[in-house]
Parts: C-alpha cells; structure tokens; sequence
C-alpha cells in the first residue's frame, strides 16, 4: 500500500515562551515490509540546531531548539511510504517459548543477542509477579511460541478496556493492569511486560493505523492518531509484530515510525520550554491511501 | 607492613592498645610498626590532656566552617558535625606505590570498558562480559550509546574504596564514577589536621595533597573545547538539598570554580551558558556534583525536572566537555567486580593489582550456585546498584518467609541479585574517650585523569568504626573519619591552594554572578537586618524589665509591644481582664521568642532562614563570615540550655547576637570587593532597613500620645540614634529635631535618607545595555523616593490636624512604604527572575478501537 502520512503537532502559549528545545521520533524508519518514497519535518518559528541522528535502536531522532520569542509553535511531519504485506509464520511452526527463552539466554549469534535487549525491565516496564502469572496463562509448557502469544493478545483485547479517560502517557502499568483499563500504549506495555516475564523479547512500536471511517461516511482529514503495538522476537523467523488493541498480527495497514524498549525510548514529541505559561495542544495526524 | 618496630615505654598512651596480626600501626603488644613510630611517640610526648584540646580545636573548626553532611535534615535541625579523629591513618611509602599503581591501573582499565560498552560491545559480542551486566543494568544509558568524549575519557574523575583484609592485602570494595563523593571531605579533614597538629604533620614527611587538586584542574581547564586559554569551568551542584553540598561549595572556591545550579544554565544554540544578572556568558566545562540521568530532563527520566535541558546536546555536539561523561555511572555496578580481573588479563594484558573484594554475581551459573550453597552466610544485594544504609543482613538472620521469597525472586531474575560475605577490615587506632581504641577502616582514594595517564591522590577519606556492619553499610550515625597520611622517603615540598579559601566573592575576572546567587545575596541582606531590628526591639524591652517588674502598665513597653506584635515578633495577647498582672506570661513569651527551638519562634526562624541562604551562596562568603554566623546560632543554643533564664542573661544573649551580627556587616564591608554581589547584599540591608524605619515611625507617631516623648526615645534607642540625638541636640527629646535625625538627615547612617541615598547610588552602577540613555525604572523610583526626602518640610510633617493626627507625616510614610514595596518588585523583575520551565511530551492516541 502508497500513503501519505501528515503528523502536525501545535503548541499554543499563554504567555511567550522565550525558548523551547525539543527531540522528535517522526521519521519513519525502513524495515522489510515498509519502504520510505519521501520524508521530512518543517518546524515555525524557524529552528535552530536541527540535528538528526541514530539512537540506540536505530531510530532517527530529530532535535532543535526555537529560541526567538513565540507564542505558537507548529512541527508538521510528512511522509510518503509504501507497506508491503507481511506473511506472518504459521503459529504452531515456531518454536517452543521455552526453546526461545533458551536461545535468548545464549544469545550465540548476533540477532539473538540483539534481541536480549528486548528481555529486561525498562524505565517503565517493570516486572510484577501478578503480571508474570497473567502471562503464564497463556503459555503452557512446550506451547509454540507464537501460537501463546496469540492466546495472550486475544486475551488482552477482550479482557483489557480501550477507555481513553482511564490512564495518561505516564501511568505506571501496574496501574493499567489493575483497572483493565487504558489505550493501545498501556496494552502494549501490558503485554511485553508479560513475555519479558517469561524471558522472551518483546520491544514497543510505535507509529500509526488508518483508520476507516463508518460505512457511508467520509473520512475526516487529521482525524487519525497515532498508535502503538508490539513486536516479538523468534529465533529463525524474526521479528513478529502483534496489535493486542485489535486483537491482530500487523500486516500492511500498520504504519511503523520507530522502536525501543518502551514507550519513552520512541516518545513522537517531547520538549522542555522555557516560560510560556500553560500551553494547548493540537495534534492533527492524516494517515490517506494514495493510489498505488 | 613492615615489621621493624620499638617498644612502648609504660607510660604510653598506647601500652593497653590491644594488637593483632590485623592491626595498622602494632604488629604485636607495644611493638609499633616503623612508619606509624613518629605519630607514636609524638602523641605520647603531647599526653592524653593536650590531645583532647587539640581535637576540641579540631571540633571547633569544624563548627566554624559549618562542615555538616547535611544542612537541612527533616527534622529542621543540623545535623551533628563532621567527625574527625585525630589520629590519621598511616601508609609507608613502598606500599602506597603499589595502592598507587593498582588505582591507575584500575582507572585505565574501568576507562576501556566504558569506551566499549558505549562503542562497539565487542566485549559482550565476545562473550567477556555477561550481556545482562550491562542491557538489564539500569546504570548503561542507552541514550549515550555511541557518545564518546574527546579522546574517549570517560573517567577523568574516578574513585575508589579500598581495605585491608585480614590476611594483610588490600582489595578494592567498590568503584565511583558517578560522581565520586567526599573528595571536599578530605580536603577539610588534612587542613584541620595539619593545623591542629602542626609539628607532627611536618615531622612526619606526609605527602601534599595540592598538586593533586591543582591536576585536577588543569585536567578539566585542558578538556576544554573552546576558550582553551581561559575555559570558564562550573561546578554543577543540586544546591543546598544536596547532601553534600558543603563539599562542592568547599571544592567551587578551593579550585576557582564557578558554583552552579541547574537553574542558573541555559543552552543556546548546542552551547551552555551561565544566566548573569543581564547576560549569558559561555560555560566551557562542566564538573557534575549530580547523578548522570538528573542532567537534563529533556534526555533522561521524564517528570522531575532536573539537571539542565538541552545539556546533552551541548556535550554531545562537543561544545561542552563533561566530567565524568555521561554515562560513566556504569562502573559504579557491584557485580562488575567478579569480571574485572579476567577483563584486565583480556584488555590490559596486565594481572589486576588491586583485587575485588569477593562478590558473588547470581547472573552466572556458578555465582547462583554459590549463592545458593552459602546462602546463610552472604548478604544479598541488588546486582546494579550500591544501597547506602541499608543494613547487613545474612542469610542465616532471615526469617523462614523472608528467605524463602529472596531465594524465589533470585531465581526468577537471577541477573539482578549479588552476593557477598561480610567481612572485616584491618583495624587503626582511634582516639576515643576511653583512649586509643582499634577501629575498622575503609579508604576512599581519589584518582584524576593526568597527561594521558592517571595521578592518585596522595590521601584521601578514610571511614571508621568499631561496628564493621556499619561501615559496610555506611551508616553516617555510627562511622568516624580519618584523614590518610602517605608518608614520603623524602622531604616533601610544601603547597597548597589554601589563599583561595580566604579570598571573598566576585574573585573571577568576568562578572559572573549567576541570578540565583544576587538573589541569594538580596535576601540574606535582608534577613540580617531583619534580625537586626528584632533583637534590637526585644533588647529595648528587656531593659525595661527586671525580676521585681510587677505589671506592664508602662507606656514605653506598650508601644514596644505593639511594635514587636505589629513586626509578627511576638505573639501575646495581655489579659487586661486580670487586671495586668499578665508579667509572667509575658516573660514566657519573650523567653519563647528568643530561645525556643520551634520552627515558628521569630528569632530561631530567622536565624533559621539566614541560615539557608547563607548556605546556599557558601562559596561566597569567607570562613570567617562563616564562624560569625555559627556564632549567631550558638548563642542561641546556649541561652535554651540554662535552667533558669534571668531577664539579665536574656539580655546578655541579645547582646550577644547584637554583636555577631555587626561583626558580620564589619567583615562583609571590610572584606568584600565592591563587585555586584556586595551590592545586592547591601541593597538587601537598606531596602529591609528603610522599611523598618517607616513602620515603627508609623506605628509610634501619627497619633501622638501625651507621653510623646517617650514613644520617640524608644523609636531612637530600636534605631541606633540616641546617641547621636543626644551628641547633636542636647536637649530632652523632641519631635521635630528626631524626625529630622531618623527620616531626613543623609548623614545618619540609620535614617530613611540614608538608605534611600545608598540605594540611589547602587542601582546606578547595576548592569545594564550600554547604550540606553534614559534611566532605569529602579533609578526612578530610588530617586523619587530621595527627592521626597530631600524637599519634605519638617514643620508640615510634625503638624497635627484637628483628629489629632498628624496626616501629612503618615501620608509621607505611605508613599515611602509603597515605594519601597515597588522597588523590591521592580530589582526582581529586571535582575532576578527566573522563568519557570514546563516540560511537554504528548502522543495523542485514537478516541476508540479501530
């Protein structure tokens, strides 16, 4: 699939703000199933020191700072993308968890290795017994690796709420967990921290999926958001990336900016100002097919 | 340890001392070894009298220097002062070569496993190092991955702590890269011992600790990318909270560095800068006091708004250089010490000279074995980070649930637990009540990267106690210190940094006074005087008091009570119902006021607050300044510990503290050059005392009474000009010539022209652009308010109308209040404020499921 992909964040000040930093994760990275035509991200006021480099996980992060005096601040982010479809192993083919778990911990060639990075607590996952237990469920011994996961992501959709109102972009997730409440961030913490538990590798995705207006009606421009899910490592086929929000293996409807090892690896924007007293936030994210 | 040794005579100090093969200074009974004979047989010469007035000398410089780990503990009180004991601990120069060589080597050897760690990991991909170390280990920061300083120096600045053990070797305990603490301790500890022990000091050979601390920075002068000529060089400290602030004030002014906090940097186009009153000037190097992640907020955690945002950035685009990198907290890991000797064979091709003290790492197979065999034996700790305080505790002292979920959860993420064995130390001789007594020690040596290699501090801070799990725990309550003495088979020349201990406050060539400080410095002018004007109006009150005093029925009290009430100095309400014999609780009250230690007494809360922001611009002001403040806070903890308080010895208190403070505006005046921050201060003074000219005039005068003049004598005596009035006057005391001396005479320097005079001439000399030709609104309104001063008809201002109050004095003194009022707003605007910083990170996530 060709689309178009508009995130247009802006900040409105109640006061001036003399000077704003910031660092963006909104350059879609190339994977094998999504390839990059076209991309850029245009900043007013005018930036200073706009960088970009690699982090660790091999995202690019955009940085700069807007030091003139501003009462608005509009950071738009284009991008023109092609998605491949994704066949995803046949569950019961894959190996054993225990098997993985096991070639995690031996991490003899460098994509297993890679991979160990995913199977640690991070700044927020952190493991909690009652989640351990939750996840066990899923994954019986000798259960194929993928068909658990599966298990556990079907169970995630129909246990979990999708409630906007129920949890923030910090709340802890021992929180979300409890409530059985949140949005596709928390399910996606939720459920890596369940297979990080077990000891495989889990990491967060972060980026979009259009979304499809009600029978007979048009799609609103800006009216799409962006998304997270999850991705999960086994020996020999890859990564795999599941979406516990709708209960799905992603495939090319899925739009994939970056990922880390939580959410706040791959934060889309963050920044600190410098006075401008409380701010609005809009954000206007356009994901449209565009003729192949 | 050398075993050439003399014996004691009988009459020694340290003929009961007992020894053992683990002993420093005795290899066996009364047999001291060669290189602790000197202090031996000096201390011995000195006798037991002489050597606790030395550490009383000791104590009281302490105090003086107001050394404290922690100034504001939660209880509001300081804490009890830094402990050092007299008796330093000794190592002979062959051994300290090799401790020497073993800290360099260390150094080198934690420095090439950082710069892997943060590069290519081949140590991991090569199976050297376990992957959990360093991806499950919340001190490798992903964010500085592939960030690596010049020359890839990540330790510049590294720490370490040693002991003896049993068998007589010395192993290392732990590592500090993070910001390696108590370095300023030591420094304290070998200035206080070397001048209470002088003689000894010299005689013993003891190796200087200067040229260590002048390495140090010219180390950190060279890592600097721009101004290398004249690099500006910050000390980046979490201020006052900080628990060892007193250090890196301390180190601020013995290295010329400039104090700084997060608040008072800014980044600009990838480059630091330091906020000054009015313009940003560059920051080339930057010696963290604080953890790697509280750096800046943007980077590292999320909600606390610590460290300084876009910091990261500036080092990263090398306009800044940063010691210790971020980043180098790594090797602050326990569970990197089981590895460090086969990484020294693999990368060093050189033996570890300085072994680990055992720790066992559950993350491996044979280290979980280990643990769990021995497991009543070793205390288990987290494998990534120190835990200061938390006790020791072994496996055989846990209860049956206790063990049985530890043992569960090390099997669950075996990775995150180590274990080791408690041990003890070697033990030193300390002094104590009771005499010498032995105590365990550990070493804390300091290491400083130098012309491409590494020097070791020829000293360093040693802890002591009798309990070796409270040292091992470092437990602040039960541990001592000790200052190390590495002696020299030469004559060692002397050196020191010591003149810049003395010098005072803007000492740098460049006008560097962050807004924080002249802030700072504004308030504790105002404080001061403050406290001034309180003691003198309860001084004024106990004069008219003594123990035959039967009732307050007396006009002169009245109106000082009224103005203490009116000042919120005191709270007391007489029960007039009873007739006026309300002299007790009154008495009760003033008692209370001046001595009492709850927070909400006047005096103690202001000298509280002077306190406070004293402290948090320390390294701005002279130790002298210091003792004289000490002093202040003394006085007033003596005063509560007398039984029975007299209104005679009330007043001696008053007098007391009356005088500290002069001696304190005397130093300040005398010993402060005349830069801005000397100016803030002083604002600070006229501004508070301006102010309280106006209110106690207000209070006393506009409604005249028919014992007027005794109302204006008391207005004199609080403000310091009854001598004058009387020198000037010579007549009994009237309106007219008094309102003259305390409001309109520019020559008093305790009137309101006086003030107003001295505040027109500060804000003159502010900085300011060079080019406006107008004058600033602060130069307005000073002038105003002078100008006022100057063209104010007395006759006019002492008439009293047909109310019989005298209106056009009060509207004088209103205009003068709110003038004052807006000039305060008017210098924080322009000079001091600072704005605050929001942080924002947003996602914004679909209203509902697809």
């Amino acid at each position: 699939m060709r689309y178009q992909l508009l995130h247009e964040t802006i900040y409105r000040y109640s006061e001036t703000a003399a000077l704003s930093l910031n660092e963006l994760c909104l350059i879609p990275r190339v994977t094998p199933g999504q390839s990059i035509t076209a991309t850029g991200i245009r900043v007013t006021p005018s930036p200073e020191g706009l960088e970009e480099r690699a982090d660790y996980f091999g995202n690019t992060i955009t940085s700069f700072m807007v030091q003139e005096p501003h009462q608005e601040m509009i950071i738009s982010a284009k991008s023109i993308i092609v998605t491949q479809p994704i066949i995803a192993p046949e569950p019961n083919i894959t190996p054993t968890w225990e098997q993985v778990r096991e070639a995690l911990r031996r991490h003899d060639n460098l994509d297993c290795l890679q991979a160990y990075n995913f199977t640690f607590e991070s700044p927020m996952i952190n493991f909690l017994p009652e989640i351990r237990h939750y996840a066990r469920q899923s994954f019986a011994d000798g259960i194929a690796v993928l068909t658990g996961a599966l298990h556990l992501t079907d169970r995630i959709f129909t246990d979990f709420t999708y409630e906007k109102e129920a949890t923030t972009v910090d709340t802890p997730i021992k929180e979300s967990f409890q409530c059985r409440k949140g949005v596709c961030q928390d399910f996606a913490h939720i459920m890596i921290c369940c297979l990080r538990s077990l000891g495989l590798a889990a990491r967060y995705v972060s980026g979009y999926l259009e979304t499809i207006p009600p029978p007979g009606k048009e799609k609103l421009v800006g009216s799409d958001a962006s998304h997270a899910w999850l991705s999960l490592f086994i020996p020999g086929f890859g990564w795999v990336d599941l979406d516990p929000t709708n209960n799905l293996i992603v495939s090319d409807n899925h739009i994939t900016l970056a990922w880390g090892r939580d959410y706040s690896d791959v934060i889309p924007v963050k920044g600190v100002i410098l006075g401008g007293g409380g701010h609005a936030l809009t954000v206007k994210v356009d994901v449209s097919k565009l003729p192949e | 340890m050398s075993q050439d040794a003399i014996s004691l005579e009988n009459s020694s100090l340290f003929v009961d001392y007992p020894s053992s093969s683990s002993c420093e200074a005795f290899s066996s009974p009364g047999v001291a070894r060669e290189h602790w004979q000197p202090l031996i047989s000096a201390l011995d010469r000195l006798g037991r009298e002489e050597i606790t007035h030395r550490l009383h000398q000791a104590q009281q410089k302490f105090e003086d220097h107001g050394v404290t780990y922690n100034l504001f503990s939660d209880s509001g009180e300081l804490e009890r002062p830094w402990e050092l004991d007299l008796l330093p601990f000794i190592i002979a120069p062959s051994e300290w070569r090799q401790i020497e060589q073993g800290c360099i080597q260390r150094a080198h050897l934690l420095n090439t496993i950082l710069a892997d760690l943060y590069g290519s990991q081949s140590l991991i991909k090569q199976g050297m190092l376990p992957a959990e170390l360093v991806f499950g280990n919340p001190g490798f920061l992903y964010p500085c991955h592939g960030m690596m300083p010049p020359e890839n120096h990540f330790l510049p600045f590294y720490a370490l702590d040693i002991y003896r053990d049993s068998q007589g070797g010395w192993k290392v305990l732990g590592d500090y890269g993070r910001n390696p603490k108590g370095l300023g301790f030591s420094l304290e500890n070998r200035i206080v011992l070397s001048q209470v022990l002088p003689r000894i000091f010299h005689n013993n050979q003891v190796e200087r600790v200067a040229p260590f601390f002048q390495n140090l920075r010219d180390e950190l002068a060279a890592s600097a990318s721009r101004h290398r000529d004249d690099p500006r060089i910050a000390i980046l400290s979490a201020g006052p909270k900080s628990e060892n602030y007193f250090e890196h004030a301390f180190l601020a002014r013995y290295l010329t560095l400039t104090l700084v906090e997060s608040g008072d940097l800014t980044v600009r186009d990838n480059r630091l800068f330091l906020k000054t009153l009015r313009t940003l000037e560059p920051v080339d190097v930057i010696f963290r006091c604080l953890a790697d992640t509280n750096c800046d907020p943007l980077i590292f955690s999320g909600k606390d708004s610590l460290g300084v945002p876009g910091l990261f950035h500036a080092v990263r685009s090398g306009n800044v250089s940063i010691s210790n990198a971020l980043g180098a907290c790594l090797v602050d890991t326990p569970s990197l010490l089981p590895f460090l000797p086969g990484l020294s064979r693999h990368l060093l091709n050189e033996d570890l000279l300085l072994p680990s003290s055992p720790m066992w790492w559950c993350g491996q197979n044979d280290g979980l074995r280990y643990v769990r065999e021995h497991f009543d034996n070793l205390c288990v700790v987290p494998a990534f980070r120190k835990r200061r305080g938390a006790p020791i505790i072994t496996g055989s002292a846990l209860d049956r649930s206790t063990k049985d979920q530890l043992l569960s959860q090390i099997e669950e993420s075996p990775y995150k637990y180590s274990a080791f064995e408690p041990f003890s130390t070697a033990t030193s001789p300390s002094w104590s009540e009771n005499g010498v007594v032995p105590k365990h020690a550990i070493l804390r040596l300091f290491v400083t990267a130098s012309n491409g290699s590494y020097t070791v501090l020829p000293g360093g801070l040693c802890r002591i106690s009798s309990d070796m799990n409270a040292l091992l725990a470092e437990s602040r309550q039960a541990t001592g210190s000790k200052d190390i003495w590495v002696l020299s088979d030469q004559p060692v020349a002397s050196a020191t940094l010591l003149s810049n201990l003395h010098r005072i406050g803007d000492i740098h060539r460049r006008s560097d006074l962050p807004s924080r400080v002249a802030d700072n410095l504004l308030w504790l002018g105002r404080y001061l005087e403050r406290l001034e004007g309180a003691l003198r109006l309860f001084r004024s009150v106990v004069w008219r008091l003594d123990d035959e005093t039967e009732t307050l029925e007396n006009w002169e009290l009245q109106i000082l009570i009224e103005m203490l009430e009116n000042q919120h100095l005191l709270d007391f309400s007489p029960d007039r119902e009873r007739g006026g014999n309300d002299v007790a609780d009154f008495g009760q009250a003033v008692r209370d006021a001046v001595f009492s230690t709850q927070e909400t007494s006047s005096i103690k809360s202001l000298i509280q607050l002077i306190h406070r922001t004293a402290a948090s611009v320390r390294d701005r002001l002279s130790w002298d300044a210091w003792r004289v403040l000490s002093r202040l806070e003394q006085t007033c903890k003596a005063g509560r510990n007398m039984e029975h308080i007299g209104w005679v010895d009330v007043e001696q208190c008053l007098n007391e503290q009356i005088t500290s403070l002069s001696a304190f505006s005397g130093l300040f005046m005398e010993s402060t050059t005349r830069g801005q921050g000397w100016r803030f201060m002083d604002m600070g003074r006229r501004l508070e005392r301006a102010s309280f000219i106006v209110v106690l005039a207000r209070k006393s005068l506009i409604r005249p009474a028919d014992e007027e003049e005794r109302a204006l004598e008391c207005l004199l005596e609080v403000l310091d000009s009854s001598m004058t009035y009387r020198a000037r006057y010579r007549t009994s005391i009237q309106v007219a010539p008094a309102l003259d001396l305390l409001l309109l005479d520019e020559s008093n320097p305790r009137s309101l022209a006086f003030q107003l005079m001295t505040l027109a001439s500060h804000v003159e000399h502010l900085p300011r652009e060079n080019t406006r030709p107008f004058s600033t609104s602060e130069e307005q309104i000073t002038l105003q308010m002078l100008t006022a001063t100057r063209l104010a008809d007395l006759e006019h201002l002492h008439s009293i109308g047909e109310e019989g109050v005298r209106e056009a004095l009060d509207i004088f003194l209103g205009e003068m209040k709110k003038g004052l009022e807006s000039f305060a707003q008017i210098i924080t605007q322009n000079y001091l404020s600072r704005i605050p910083t929001t942080q924002h990170f947003n996602t914004i996530f679909p209203e509902t499921r697809r």
